[in-house]
């Protein structure tokens, strides 16, 4: 069975729970490959569900991992509007996960991507326009981690801790920091 | 034209009206015999006469109406090839969908002007184009409501707007005991989003 099958089972016919083991015995290639599946689905909780659902796809993932994600999932965009729609720049989500729930600044590894000066305007725009999504209720997540994945919050703190020490910087202060940095950087 | 159920309302000119609260507006004959057989199952599902069922909804409506309805913001676009329904049903307050599942991290949601909750995919669908009085997506763990939001690219609910919905909820009997209320709203280019418990 194919990811994009399993993801349409999740998305359209919400059987979260009849996957709950399907990705065990990924490699880490087949992995990244199923969360670039899960971008292409035209709602803007997709990608969310998949990745908190299945933490095992990415929950060992160093730096260069992300940095490869982030690469393979923004290199092809074309024609990409960052606009009121945020399902319309659904190919950024990662950007965001990543800042919301491993609590690393996800735009810090954006230059090891090598990705066009056009491509990372963008993601800055994306930064800049949806800043306050980029921050999520410690609570709010912990109660998500509990409804829908099997990781623990501590356990999600360790990956940051991890990533942190592996090159990703830390978090701006807030929302409006974050703005005011990617205002800088377009 | 003879109907052979009539309930305790009155038809005329193709409405249904209970206690002068239309119920439904410009059916057909077609429509009305639709609409009947449909409330007739619906009050079987929760166990009541047709005639107490629609009385529920009369009463639904007339405290619906102080609420505004809020505008479908692109309703000449075409309806969405990939847009569904999803079948449920309410029980103590928890909604289960079909096939009996309870827990799903996102579903599209709107609240039509006749009172109805629609589940499933795409608003504009959902709505069939008409303005609603609520519309986003809803988280539900274990029949819970455990997050409400007004996240809606075609309906795009303001603040004041998005305020009243964990109130129709609660109108419409859905249990709130567990959700966040997730509120999106753009403001000088940018959008935000802030996520509160409801009380």
């Amino acid at each position: 069975m194919s990811d994009i099958k399993v993801f349409k089972d999740i998305y359209e016919q919400n059987k979260i729970k009849s996957y709950s083991t399907y990705f065990k015995n990924f490699t880490k290639n087949e992995r990244k490959k199923a969360l670039i599946d899960s971008l292409s689905f035209d709602h803007y909780n997709t990608v969310e569900t998949i990745f908190l659902t299945f933490p095992q796809l990415w929950k060992d993932f160093s730096k260069e991992d992300w940095v490869d994600l982030l690469k393979t999932s923004i290199v092809n965009i074309q024609n990409l509007n960052i606009d009121s729609r945020i399902v319309n720049s659904s190919n950024l989500s990662f950007l965001r996960l990543l800042y919301s729930y491993l609590n690393v600044n996800s735009f810090s590894i954006l230059s090891d991507t090598g990705l066009s000066d056009s491509l990372l305007k963008k993601c800055y725009e994306y930064g800049d326009k949806y800043s306050s999504l980029f921050y999520k209720d410690e609570n709010l997540i912990k109660e998500e981690l509990e409804d829908f994945s099997n990781i623990s919050f501590k356990k999600l703190k360790q990956i940051s801790e991890s990533l942190l020490t592996e090159g990703f910087d830390k978090i701006e202060s807030s929302p409006a920091d974050l703005s005011s940095k990617m205002s800088k950087l377009i | 034209m003879c109907f052979h159920h009539k309930p305790k309302g009155k038809r005329k000119t193709g409405d249904v009206i209970i206690d002068d609260v239309a119920v439904a507006k410009n059916l057909t004959d077609k429509e009305y015999v639709k609409f009947i057989n449909d409330a007739t199952e619906e009050a079987t599902k929760k166990g009541m006469t047709l005639e107490g069922y629609l009385q529920e909804i009369a009463e639904l409506l007339s405290k619906l109406k102080k609420y505004k309805p809020i505008k479908n913001k692109f309703p000449n676009e075409a309806l969405p090839k990939n847009g569904k329904f999803v079948n449920y049903e309410i029980k103590d307050g928890l909604i289960i969908l079909e096939n009996n599942i309870k827990t799903v991290n996102s579903i599209d949601y709107v609240i039509t002007l006749d009172g109805k909750l629609l589940l499933g995919k795409k608003h504009h669908f959902l709505g069939n184009k008409l303005d609603v009085f609520a519309a986003g997506d809803l988280k539900i763990v274990n029949g819970y409501i455990k997050k409400l939001s007004n996240a809606s690219g075609h309906y795009f609910p303001n603040i004041k707007e998005s305020e009243n919905f964990s109130k129709i909820f609660k109108l419409m009997n859905l249990n709130l005991e567990k959700a966040w209320m997730e509120t999106f709203w753009e403001e000088s280019g940018r959008v935000f989003n802030k996520s509160l418990k409801i009380n």
